[in-house]
């Protein structure tokens, strides 16, 4: 089999690259993965909230990528393929969270070794990456309390920055109740930054 | 867990309306659609209080997805 310089693969769409990957050239996944981890990982960590899971879900995404190569047509966009792979993945996990009893481990008073850790003091930091890390931790916060419906399309627009028709396709909704979920959570959420800045507006 | 009780707006009940809005906040419109649509809000005090939020909201995960992309590079 003829190699593929990594220059021309970087050149190449992702479709093209699937279907070099689909013929049997190894490198074009490779290439693939190093396109999306890191746009990967950040969708995912909106859904969990928990790096650990978010490198497990891309692992298993890439993986099932890797198995399912040939069930892909060219019909789809192939970030639109990976995406609801990647969805589906992070659905099943929240589910499965939402079954487990939370375990919470307590220091154990018989045993003179078994001391609480010492954690580094984060909080102090200079005046701007304080107030990029309140907004940030407002903002974090924010999203993961918005409803599930929402918190699904405005991340994929907004955040991941996704076509509506690829969104509608990913979620598995019609265009217009995307356009509209769309607009609906960016508003809600900025309801609920409103909440934490200035919380007295708030009515009971 | 918190969620606002947001009103039921024309975007909810009128899909060309809503296209219109997000057409809007994606800069797509034309300087006489952006007069017309921006007349509409005017006229109506709901749906111009909705837009704003998510005009705000849009903002709000501009600067999000810019710290994020940001916080990988220099990871």
């Amino acid at each position: 089999m003829e190699t593929i310089s990594k220059a021309k693969l970087q050149q190449l769409s992702n479709e093209d690259l699937m279907e070099k990957f689909q013929a049997g050239y190894e490198q074009a996944f490779n290439e693939l993965v190093s396109r999306f981890q890191d746009r990967l990982h950040n969708f995912l960590y909106r859904y969990t909230h928990d790096h650990q899971d978010c490198e497990d879900l891309v692992q298993e995404t890439f993986l099932r990528v890797y198995r399912s190569r040939h069930s892909y047509e060219r019909i789809a966009k192939f970030s639109t393929w990976m995406y609801t792979i990647a969805l589906n993945l992070a659905k099943s996990l929240y589910k499965k969270k939402q079954r487990m009893t939370t375990v919470t481990i307590h220091k154990d008073e018989s045993d003179p070794e078994d001391r609480p850790m010492k954690l580094e003091d984060t909080n102090i930091l200079p005046d701007d990456s304080l107030h990029e890390k309140m907004c940030m931790d407002h903002l974090e916060k924010a999203l993961k309390e918005l409803n599930e419906d929402f918190r699904e399309v405005v991340v994929l627009r907004d955040i991941q920055q996704l076509a509506y028709d690829e969104i509608a396709e990913i979620a598995d909704l019609p265009m217009g109740t995307v356009k509209s979920r769309i607009n609906r959570g960016r508003a809600q959420l900025q309801e609920l930054l409103e909440e934490y800045v200035y919380p007295e507006t708030i009515s009971a | 867990m918190y969620y606002p009780v947001m009103k039921i707006t024309e975007f909810d009940r009128d899909e060309v309306l809503s296209d219109f809005l997000t057409d809007y906040l994606d800069g797509n419109l034309e300087k006489v659609e952006v007069n017309s649509f921006e007349g509409f809000l005017k006229m109506n005090p709901t749906e111009k209080e909705f837009a704003q939020k998510a005009a705000k909201g849009k903002k709000a995960l501009e600067f999000m997805r810019k710290h994020t992309k940001n916080s990988r590079q220099l990871a």
